[in-house]
């Protein structure tokens, strides 16, 4: 049916948690009750990337861009906009620096810079229609590798585009198809590692959820090309959106004769299966995602053998991951000259980031290669919240490291980011600012590999729980001067001596905050003072002269340590306060000191 | 559920999926079409806008022109149409528009480039 207009509404877990299923609902009902069911069609599509401004409604083909809309809305976007033309002004983007109103995303400053093409059919395409992915040339690349090109040449083609591992170790794509297909087997595996696990990251989670036929379609491509007949996802069972979207694309692919045999009606066979992660981290390191994937223990072994070697059931076994395989299609389609155009000339592409933190617009965001820091963040990301200080950004999630002013005209590409202490990971990107205190940082992000360390090497198994000792020390105000010594030196024995890309990168958060911030360490330990004021044991509450006595601190205070007459001064005990602040948060005369 | 069996089957079945996000495909590009837009408010569906929309909407089908729905265009007898040239400010306004007037505008003056009766000069935002 051709529908005038067409109302897409973003479909990403973001927004399915603002209620976006209950605004495609009343957008349905309204269309029903207004007789427009033939003109005008609703689409539950996958994520748009603004997550600060989610629920996000598209209207097209005017392209008006609605922001935080709520079910409540539903009735006045078709009865203003659908019928009569009018754009309801008070969903409409407002650009925060100059206040201007904007229709259309592609003039808001979140979307200029930005280039989507592992992302280009999130929020565009219905992500359970396998129609709508082949309007948009979906499978064309698998039609053009098995009926035009030989295995070699699309090895050479994805070789020669110069793509790198987007889940963190960035290495050429191209030469682990390569391995893969030179190793010699009656079996060979394609395995797609889905298994996210970088704090605030969910790149790849959008991209199955919005776009899981580009994951298939890629899957297949890898098969051919390195002689495999099948294939697995390796996905967190917490992702029950993108599963019930991926295993709904595999169904309609095989229903379809896109998966199955004699795809293309070729002697080329290939198929696909989920396998289920229960979310360790360390199984996103491809040794220990295939001994989960086996039913053994999560745990990494040493390479060699790599996996294009000796991976699953101990047969060749190509892993990349989600955001990797993304871009597979468009490269055999587009060119790998193309596709290098894009980017730096040692990393060609783009790169999908997670953008959260202290910063205005947060959400999903996908630039070349070579974009600086600062685009990112004060460009597309809109600045820093409540005009506060830049103060460090953290790149590579748990693995990688904080970046800080000096680093903000970087271009953003996999060696300039470990040249400057940090690395690209999977993109997780996180924004802090002058109330961040780096040392609880560090100590917030070893937390997390402590948890996940999976106890198998002991530089990584105790390492990191001495690691986290020392910066409990520190942030509790117990830590000395040697302290700041001995962290390093272990950092740098983990760091050379674990057994996986885990325990080998967990110090980074360490080693990197201790070389930008050694005096906020050296506060937190030679003055007992957290300069950002975010220790809690080196928090003290005073009470000052401003104080007039209205009881308002001593009424909130869950411990009851503040006293004192009304109309008089008050006073806090400091052996009894537990520093939660609920005094300072309740004084309306900015009568208490937080130091 | 069509299978398919050869590149063939794809480019068949691609061409009949392109009808589905062909308004959204239409969003994508609209910096490159002919924009026709209809004013479609009180006064001017009172004097038909919705049935002009309906008629230019089906009559430019296929072709390189998109149709918006807008609210009142200015001060014209409605139903008023505004014709907008890719990447141009200037624009051409039809006042009191009927199916016939229509089809004049969008075989003439849209396809052919011909000037024609009742042209009012405009700009567009």
């Amino acid at each position: 049916m051709n529908y005038k207009m067409q109302i897409l509404v973003c479909g990403g877990t973001g927004c399915l948690s603002s209620e976006s299923e209950q605004i495609v609902k009343n957008l349905k009902h309204e269309i029903k009750k207004n007789n427009l069911t033939e003109d005008v069609r609703v689409i539950l599509a996958g994520c748009f990337g603004f997550c600060e401004k989610g629920p996000i409604v598209k209207i097209l083909p005017d392209n008006t861009f609605y922001t935080q809309v709520k079910p409540a809305d539903a009735a006045e976007i078709i009865e203003r906009h659908i019928i009569r033309g009018h754009k309801v002004e008070r969903l409409l983007f407002v650009e925060p620096e100059t206040q201007e109103v904007i229709s259309d995303s592609k003039h808001m400053n979140f979307y200029k810079k930005q280039q989507r093409i592992a992302l280009r059919n999130c929020g565009f395409i219905d992500p359970s229609d396998i129609e709508e992915y082949i309007a948009r040339d979906g499978y064309a690349a698998l039609a053009k590798a098995v009926t035009e090109m030989t295995r070699d040449e699309v090895v050479a083609e994805v070789k020669n585009s110069g793509l790198r591992g987007r889940g963190g170790g960035g290495f050429s794509t191209g030469l682990k198809w390569e391995f893969a297909k030179k190793s010699v087997s009656d079996e060979k595996y394609v395995i797609c590692n889905a298994d996210e696990g970088d704090p605030g990251a969910f790149m790849d989670r959008s991209i199955l959820e919005g776009d899981p036929h580009s994951i298939v379609e890629a899957m297949a491509i890898c098969g051919y090309a390195i002689g495999a007949a099948e294939g697995r996802v390796y996905i967190r069972a917490e992702y029950p959106l993108a599963i019930t979207r991926l295993q709904k694309a595999i169904d309609d692919a095989r229903a379809y004769g896109l998966l199955g045999k004699n795809i293309f009606g070729t002697d080329f066979n290939f198929d696909i299966l989920l396998s289920f992660g229960a979310g360790a981290f360390v199984c996103g390191e491809e040794t220990a995602l295939i001994h989960s994937m086996e039913g053994e223990r999560g745990e990494p072994t040493t390479k060699p053998p790599f996996p294009a070697e000796s991976g699953y059931w101990g047969k060749p076994t190509n892993v990349n991951n989600v955001e990797t395989l993304a871009n597979i299609p468009v490269i055999l389609l587009k060119g790998s000259q193309w596709f290098k155009t894009i980017g730096t000339e040692k990393s060609s592409g783009t790169k999908v980031f997670a953008l959260a933190g202290k910063i205005n617009n947060v959400g999903l965001i996908e630039v070349p290669m070579g974009t600086t820091l600062r685009e990112v963040i004060y460009e597309i990301g809109g600045g820093i919240k409540d005009d506060r200080q830049f103060k460090a950004v953290q790149t590579g999630g748990p693995s990688g490291g904080c970046l800080t002013e000096k680093d903000l005209d970087t271009p953003i590409d996999f060696d300039n980011l470990i040249t400057k202490g940090s690395m690209m990971g999977s993109g997780g990107m996180i924004v802090m600012d002058e109330t961040d205190c780096m040392p609880a940082v560090a100590k917030f992000y070893l937390e997390f590999t402590q948890e996940e360390s999976c106890g198998k090497c002991t530089p990584c198994r105790i390492g990191t729980r001495r690691l986290l000792e020392l910066l409990e020390m520190i942030t509790d105000g117990k830590a000395e001067m040697r302290h700041l010594d001995e962290l390093r030196r272990l950092s740098r024995v983990i760091c050379d001596t674990a057994l996986c890309g885990l325990g080998q990168t967990a110090p980074n958060p360490v080693l990197s905050t201790l070389d930008a911030f050694w005096d906020e360490y050296v506060a937190h330990v030679k003055d007992h003072k957290c300069p950002a004021g975010r220790c809690e044991k080196l928090i003290r509450y005073n009470i000052n002269d401003k104080c007039i006595g209205c009881t308002a601190c001593a009424r909130k205070c869950p411990v009851n340590c503040i006293t004192g007459e009304r109309k008089q001064k008050h006073e806090i005990d400091q052996e009894k306060c537990i520093k939660c602040g609920a005094c300072y948060s309740a004084c309306k005369f900015n009568a208490i000191d937080k130091m | 559920m069509p299978r398919i069996n050869s590149v063939e089957d794809l480019k068949k079945l691609k061409e009949q999926a392109l009808d589905k996000i062909a308004v959204r495909l239409q969003g994508e590009d609209i910096d490159s079409l002919t924009q026709i837009y209809v004013g479609m408010d009180e006064s001017g569906m009172q004097a038909g806008a919705k049935e002009v929309f309906h008629h230019i909407w089906s009559a430019v089908s296929g072709k390189p022109v998109v149709v918006l729905q807008t609210a009142k265009i200015g001060d014209f007898k409605e139903p008023a149409i505004k014709v907008v040239r890719p990447g141009q400010h200037a624009a051409t306004v039809f006042e009191g528009v009927t199916i016939d007037k229509a089809n004049e505008v969008i075989s003439e003056f849209v396809e052919k480039g011909n000037p024609i009766e009742g042209m009012i000069a405009a700009t567009h935002e």
